[in-house]
């Protein structure tokens, strides 16, 4: 779905947020307030770079039929890759002493699915990008 | 391409004096789209190919047409 630049900004303020209030409330080590800085410093130049280009009330586009098609493809892909590597899990589980049981194969194998779901979709989203220079 | 579909974006969105943002922005597309598109490599959905033959002022088999044939 593409949302205008406004609506995208007030979504990104929840990062830094998370980061600060992880910082405050949770866990008070100095990589989370070094990445809720990094992450206000980026929140503010997006900022000001909607304000320089006057894109507030304008859609943010990163979504049409290509990026679609491009989604689908990449989960046919991540749909085949969790199968054979549940497949391969499972006769490994059964036949050897590999410390791994079948929940927690199930939970790596959707991580891992997730990520390369992300990683084929952005590879083809951005490719004509890489290919132009 | 696969199927020798060819286009002739590139030149006339030259031609109109449009960059690839801003023409990404009158049919509603993403940049890297308008990229792919230019490099032959990404077939449009028929929309996309008219709203580009509206926006560039030309007809539609003057931008796209199949290699080999007239």
């Amino acid at each position: 779905m593409n949302l205008t630049y406004r609506t995208n900004f007030l979504l990104k303020m929840g990062i830094p947020l998370i980061l600060f209030y992880l910082y405050f409330f949770h866990s008070s080590s100095t990589a989370t307030l070094v990445a809720a800085i990094i992450a206000t410093i980026h929140y503010g130049a997006y900022g000001i770079d909607i304000h320089k280009k006057g894109n507030w009330t304008k859609v943010n586009l990163e979504h049409d039929q290509r990026t679609r098609s491009n989604a689908h493809f990449a989960g046919y892909i991540t749909c085949w890759a969790m199968i054979f590597l549940l497949l391969i899990g499972s006769v490994l589980i059964l036949n050897t002493d590999i410390p791994l049981t079948f929940p927690n194969l199930i939970a790596y194998t959707i991580l891992a699915s997730f990520v390369l779901r992300w990683i084929i979709r952005d590879y083809l989203n951005f490719l004509p990008l890489a290919e132009e220079g | 391409m696969k199927h020798g579909v060819r286009n002739s974006i590139k030149e006339m969105r030259k031609e109109k004096g449009f960059t690839q943002d801003q023409l990404a922005e009158k049919i509603l597309v993403t940049r890297q789209t308008i990229i792919a598109i230019e490099k032959q490599r990404y077939e449009p959905s028929i929309g996309t190919a008219i709203k580009l033959a509206t926006v560039l002022d030309c007809s539609l088999d003057s931008l796209f047409w199949i290699e080999g044939e007239e």
